[in-house]
């Protein structure tokens, strides 16, 4: 039950945090990535867990079912989602590396103490799998923001002519 | 197998191909009033919203249906979640789009709406493609008319900030 208020702090936060990036940035860029981060954490977390069946995870009480869920729909996004602001503004690259240790961290982090938890079960998986995860969906996502921004982009090109 | 393909084609996977090819065609074939932005989030959107259902009352502990043939994520859930099941919200949000209806009309469009992807979905259900496992049907008619109602909201939200190109209302 702790774990669970925990999480819906987080998620609190969370939103709280993604209302703000969404001052800094673009409203809709922030609505279409938060949807594209979860697609990619669902898929890939389907695919690692029942296809591959590299994790073990069954839960049968609701309680351990949305401790889990909720901060995939929340904490998790919203970390993807600072991770790319700080990729995409104009830091250097060392100031960019430091910021994606601390993101990726924080993203493993939470499954780490799901595994400690033991609402989660590594079978043939490890923390190193789980930052190449984490790293193929920053990729993706990074490329779907491109693709918005440059729609956006064009959307204001033709506005203006 | 990352995404398994189907042991046997029956008449799930043939109804998913078939469904899915024909609103391409309807969808590329008619005009659209959405912006490029608006068109690519309300996608996103309904992809979202497809995979949270699965992840959420198809899975344990709720069970309460499941997809395909089997309970494992395969290539044709992929295909549903991703191309066929998206096309229909997105006909909604194009069509709404273009009548603009208000007030009660708006009411009675989601309504319309609603009650064609619910049978919609009694025909996929028909075909295998869905399997109840404690879900109703009439259930589906009350959660689709929150899914219409929110993707038109949205449509309006990101269609003010990136309106389309051809749209003739501002």
């Amino acid at each position: 039950m702790m774990s669970l208020w925990i999480f819906l702090s987080f998620a609190i936060i969370a939103f709280i945090s993604l209302y703000i990036l969404s001052r800094k940035t673009n409203v809709s860029t922030v609505l279409g990535n938060y949807f594209g981060a979860n697609v990619l954490i669902t898929i890939t977390g389907v695919i690692i867990n029942i296809n591959l069946q590299l994790t073990k995870q069954s839960p049968t009480s609701h309680l351990i079912f949305w401790t889990q869920k909720i901060p995939e729909l929340s904490l998790k996004p919203a970390l993807l989602l600072w991770f790319i602001y700080f990729l995409f503004s104009t830091r250097s690259n060392f100031s960019k590396c430091i910021h994606a240790v601390i993101f990726l961290t924080a993203l493993v982090s939470i499954e780490i103490y799901f595994v400690h938890m033991k609402y989660l079960q590594w079978v043939n998986w490890n923390v190193f799998y789980s930052y190449l995860r984490y790293c193929l969906i920053t990729l993706l996502l990074a490329i779907y923001t491109f693709y918005l921004k440059k729609l956006s982009l064009n959307d204001k090109e033709v506005r203006a002519i | 197998m990352i995404l398994p393909l189907p042991a046997k084609y029956d008449a799930n996977e043939i109804f998913i191909i078939l469904s899915t090819v024909l609103t391409f065609v309807l969808m590329f074939a008619l005009p659209r009033r959405l912006s490029a932005v608006t068109f690519t989030i309300i996608w996103t959107f309904n992809i979202f919203l497809a995979l949270l259902a699965d992840v959420t009352i198809a899975v344990k502990p709720y069970e309460l249906y499941f997809s395909v043939d089997e309970k494992t994520y395969e290539l044709f859930d992929f295909v549903l979640n991703s191309a066929t099941y998206p096309t229909v919200p997105y006909f909604v949000v194009n069509f709404y789009q273009r009548i603009q209806p208000r007030g009660l009309q708006l009411l009675m469009y989601v309504l319309l709406c609603a009650g064609v992807a619910s049978a919609l979905e009694w025909i996929s259900v028909q075909f295998h493609v869905f399997t109840y496992t404690g879900w109703k049907l009439y259930l589906s008619f009350l959660v689709y008319i929150v899914v219409f109602a929110v993707n038109i909201w949205l449509s309006n939200f990101i269609e003010k900030r990136h309106p389309c190109k051809s749209s003739s209302r501002s």
